[in-house]
């Protein structure tokens, strides 16, 4: 029989194995080791992104200064960039173990950001009454998905269901920002597609209910 | 037969697996270990290939615990089991969410050893021992061995259907008066160790311990459970208010042998010899006579009627057979402590000696048989197996302390056995 050994725990491999089943041990693997060519992956491309939007937000800073001796145009730019980084940066840190503070400083970057567009150059009239508002809404939006995903017990109709809730209700509440903006509270078509999406969303409830009780029942009669 | 086996797709739990669901936790792990030590390295592809042959041979093993409204039970899932990194903590937890599919039981390997631990619902020590036979017969057939298969339950042979049912229903006898009540037991007063369990692994020669309990005109079972009793013993007039006079040890017995009964399920009782310390010190030979007596008076075929019968009849009756599981719950983990870790200071269990044909002899070195990991009351427990010229013995520890491993070892000792220690 045609065997070799793991260089890692020790064990007997198949000839045609490649990659020892219980260590997960590669030939390939120690070879790129000894050479010193492994890299740290776990943070990798966050560095990759830094130094290039560092650079750009650098080059726009730059270019804007050698003109006038003075900083004007690139503050927007800039100020987009150092969003677009941040946004990456709070993914990269809390996006696996602290989803909802993800979120949330999502939200405060994209306030800031507009906040930022008002205050610069470019007075925007609507930030406070519709820029903001909106940024609410998208980021509740997120946040009520996220937790569907996170706390579905049983993903599939039951999470098509809270999807169609929360498409239902997105429609209402962006209309009602937008009316609030224009001076007059109004519901027209945002009623129309919430009516549309509440019995979908109660037919996959319904559908999984039905299923659950019937795995459930089955389950606990086993007597 | 086979029709039949395929066709159930839940199964009760047996009688003894009961309680564990209930008492399981992170440390109280309820898991049991048994390894073989291989003299050459483990091939993991030869391995791989013995499991997926053996697994459809033993179906109530690929099953998952779910909790019903009024019992826990097993249901066949179709995960497949593989073959895992062997490496310390051993013992662990099977998952604390019954609603996966996560089998309760793993093979592991390591450069020469190939382990299998499984969670006391499945099975006791006799069916760990007998799966992990299967497997090696497997293994070995892999390795181009030819070995011969009597007494493996090896893929082939047909499934019995004692080997899955309950063996304590088919034995129980209705009426019988139950067995007397046993007041509490000494308990060693050291304090829990917060991290996972220690071990201490010795190592004997089985010759040698075999003379020793001979000239005593015991068996090795006898043997060491009197020494355990005479460490206890030791330990117990060092310690300045022992919480009871009582000197209690739990001794697992096989009831297979007893019965003839070849289950792969949970059947085993206890013997549970006991020394009054009111009465004052005891001579190791009275020790001896006294386990002796012990014993033979407990595995007397109707002592064992009387204790299947205190067990198994309260699930007979209706009252509590339509009692919510969360009740049973409550009543089960108050009898643990009621019947169980009270009333003992000591667990010490001998699997016996490992038969595998003889042609094994210059494959496999030896075994190491590892006890679920012991409660807080006892702290310390004891589990031992033979195999071919070795007898290894595995002290499971949670406490600070190794006075009752150091004290049994010194009275060996003292009685002329050398005892090799071991890295666990």
């Amino acid at each position: 029989m045609n065997e070799k050994k793991c260089n890692d725990c020790g064990v007997i491999l198949d000839a045609d194995m490649d990659e020892c089943p219980l260590c997960g041990h590669r030939e390939e693997q120690s070879k790129k080791e000894s050479k010193g060519l492994k890299l740290p992956r776990k943070g990798l491309m966050w560095e990759l992104f830094s130094i290039i939007l560092g650079a750009a937000a650098l080059i726009i800073l730059v270019t804007d200064y050698a003109g006038e001796r003075t900083l004007e145009w690139s503050a927007i730019p800039v100020g987009s960039i150092v969003y677009v980084w941040l946004l990456l940066t709070f993914m990269h840190f809390f996006g696996q173990r602290h989803l909802y503070f993800m979120f949330f400083l999502h939200y405060l970057s994209t306030i800031g950001l507009l906040i930022l567009i008002d205050s610069v150059h470019i007075p925007i009239t609507w930030v406070y009454s519709l820029g903001i508002p909106i940024a609410t809404l998208v980021s509740l939006t997120l946040i009520a998905g996220a937790a569907s995903h996170r706390h579905c017990q049983f993903p599939g109709l039951q999470l098509l269901g809270h999807w169609f809730v929360i498409l239902a209700l997105f429609p209402v509440g962006l209309q009602t920002a937008i009316s609030m903006h224009m001076g007059q509270f109004h519901l027209s078509w945002s009623l129309i597609a919430c009516i549309s999406l509440i019995p979908a969303a109660l037919l996959f409830y319904y559908l999984h209910y039905r299923m659950k009780l019937w795995i459930d029942l089955r389950n606990y009669f086993h007597v | 037969m086979e029709t039949r086996t395929k066709r159930i797709r839940w199964y009760k739990l047996d009688n003894a697996a009961k309680i564990y669901p209930v008492i399981t936790n992170k440390r109280r792990t309820s898991v049991i270990r048994l390894s073989a030590h291989l003299k050459k390295r483990v091939h993991i592809g030869a391995l791989e290939r013995a499991l997926e042959r053996l697994t459809p041979r033993f179906p109530v093993f690929q099953t998952a615990l779910r909790k019903g409204f009024f019992w826990y039970y097993l249901e066949q899932v179709s995960t497949k089991p593989k073959v895992e990194y062997d490496h310390t903590p051993y013992c662990r937890q099977f998952t604390s969410s019954h609603q996966k599919d996560c089998l309760l039981f793993r093979v592991r390997a390591s450069e020469r050893t190939i382990a299998v631990e499984f969670y006391h619902v499945l099975t006791d020590g006799g069916g760990v021992a007998e799966f992990l036979k299967a497997l090696l017969w497997e293994y070995y057939l892999q390795l181009d061995h030819n070995l011969p298969s009597e007494g493996i339950l090896h893929a082939h042979k047909p499934i019995h259907p004692d080997e899955w049912k309950d063996a304590y229903k088919k034995t129980f006898r209705q009426g019988l008066p139950y067995p007397l009540k046993r007041e509490k037991a000494f308990h060693l007063p050291y304090k829990i160790k917060p991290a996972n369990f220690q071990l201490v692994k010795a190592e004997m020669a089985t010759t040698e311990l075999l003379k020793k309990a001979r000239s005593y005109q015991v068996s090795v079972t006898v043997y060491l459970t009197a020494t355990y009793l005479f460490a206890l013993q030791k330990l117990y007039w060092s310690v300045k208010k022992p919480n009871s006079p009582i000197i209690r040890i739990q001794v697992p017995m096989n009831l297979r042998k007893v019965f003839k009964i070849r289950t792969i399920r949970n059947f085993a009782l206890f013997v549970q010899p006991e020394i009054d310390m009111r009465l004052g010190k005891y001579t190791f030979e009275e020790l001896i006579k006294l386990v002796y007596h012990f014993m033979q008076l407990e595995t007397d075929t109707k002592q064992i009627h009387r204790i299947i019968t205190r067990n198994v009849h309260p699930e007979k009756q209706w009252v509590l057979r339509v009692a919510p599981r969360f009740l049973k719950d409550l009543v089960l983990y108050s009898k643990f402590f009621a019947e169980g870790a009270n009333i003992q200071s000591g667990v010490i269990t001998n699997l016996g000696r490992i038969d595998l044909p003889e042609a094994l002899k210059e494959e496999i070195d030896h075994f190491s048989f590892i006890a679920p990991p012991p409660n807080h009351k006892f702290k310390v427990n004891l589990a031992m197996v033979s195999y071919n010229e070795k007898t290894l013995l595995h002290f499971g520890n949670i406490s600070h302390s190794k006075k009752l491993e150091r004290t049994f070892i010194e009275r060996l000792q003292e009685d002329g056995l050398t005892i090799k220690l071991l890295t666990p």
